[in-house]
């Protein structure tokens, strides 16, 4: 089972950096389900009643901008934990609570996955309405199934390797919006 | 926007930034480089540089001693897991300080000590270690930027003190005050103004 396997992870992450997008993909699907059971283990644990989805995406979203510091000679599960945990306690602080959590408490808490059938919105829907129109274009477009940047590209007149850009820059907004959340 | 709209999203932006590590090689050597031929062109280097070289050792010894741990510190702490280094390296350059200080004071004796600790120069020793520290400190905060730092405030904090031994190393060329009361003095509080900066930067723009 994938999620058992760190390595299968730390494998996908090591081909998803050599620019293999199915990897990429495949390793985020995998995460998530993982990062739901953790997210809810570590906030029920705190007591606390902040939203699992948001930090899983927060989570997700921090994965994806900081692999290029991912170490590829050490293994990929703990790297993740700690960008969890990093983004858990700061999740609390944000909603005015101090919550510490040992590193060795993220990885107790991990456990079995949770599947939900349909992904919940999260915040990440409230973080892309304040990105500009363009922005919420290309973002939303390529979160369609089979949609390439080319494609994308067309419908807003600009070039494939403009879009590219544009979709790093807006993710980075994203990221930096939910940072602000509740400052 | 559901979790599979976002994962789809950023599946499609493949190419990973570069990390910290990799920045830092890249953003730090050119600005140091930059400070040097700015300092050259403009301060340039004490004429008596030949004579001074044993207070110009002095003052190396402590500003690369406070640059190269605080750098470290600064880079480990911008990383994730966090390496764990003892911060006591920290204290290399206070302690060598302190050292030339007492020596000073041993040979010369307290009689004119607080003359040799004010100089004649203060000033321009406060404005200029900052100004020659500014532009590596703003490279380093762009490396942090890549990177993750557990402690924002703090990284900003260590990047300003090795920005101060960076700055202050080019000053120590040109600053003809040689005494050790002066430099342990003034040089610390150009270094703090610095890390204070950096500190305040830090807890801004290093969150991540």
């Amino acid at each position: 089972m994938a999620e058992n396997g760190s390595d299968v992870w730390g494998d996908w992450m090591r081909l998803a950096l050599r620019g293999d997008a199915a990897a990429y993909r495949q390793l985020l699907h995998a995460l998530t389900p993982a990062l739901r059971a953790l997210v809810r283990r570590a906030v029920s644990s705190a007591g606390s009643m902040a939203d699992t989805e948001d930090i899983v995406q927060e989570i997700l979203l921090a994965v994806h901008l900081k692999r290029g510091n991912w170490d590829q000679s050490l293994p990929f599960r703990p790297w993740v934990y700690g960008v969890a945990r990093h983004k858990i306690i700061d999740a609390h602080r944000r909603r005015g609570r101090h919550v510490s959590m040992p590193i060795e408490d993220i990885e107790a808490m991990a456990g079995a996955s949770v599947e939900v059938d349909h992904a919940p919105p999260g915040e990440a829907e409230r973080w892309l309405n304040r990105l500009g129109p363009r922005d919420q274009a290309i973002v939303r477009g390529m979160a369609i199934e089979e949609h390439s940047a080319a494609e994308v590209g067309r419908r807003l007149d600009m070039q494939e390797g403009a879009v590219r850009v544009a979709l790093h820059r807006a993710l980075k907004k994203l990221a930096a919006l939910a940072l602000q959340e509740g400052r | 926007m559901n979790t599979d709209d976002l994962i789809r999203a950023m599946a499609a932006d493949n190419r990973p930034e570069p990390g910290m590590r990799a920045t830092l090689t890249r953003f730090l050597p050119p600005a140091v480089l930059a400070v040097a031929a700015g300092m050259l062109a403009t301060l340039g280097i004490r004429p008596d540089v030949v004579a001074a070289l044993p207070a110009i050792g002095m003052k190396l010894s402590i500003t690369l001693s406070l640059f190269a741990p605080a750098l470290v510190l600064a880079a480990s702490g911008a990383l994730f897991p966090t390496a764990t280094f003892s911060g006591r390296a920290l204290w290399i350059a206070p302690v060598l300080a302190l050292g030339f200080a007492l020596a000073d004071l041993a040979t010369n004796g307290l009689a004119g000590s607080l003359d040799r600790l004010m100089g004649t120069r203060a000033s321009h020793c406060l404005a200029l270690i900052p100004v020659l520290a500014a532009l590596p400190l703003v490279a380093m905060i762009a490396a942090f930027r890549r990177g993750m730092p557990e402690r924002p405030a703090r990284t900003g904090a260590l990047a300003g003190l090795a920005a101060a031994g960076i700055g202050a190393s080019f000053y120590a060329l040109n600053c003809a005050e040689d005494s050790p009361l002066f430099v342990g003095f003034w040089y610390s509080v150009a270094s703090m103004m610095v890390a204070g900066a950096g500190a305040w930067i830090g807890g801004r723009v290093l969150r991540w």
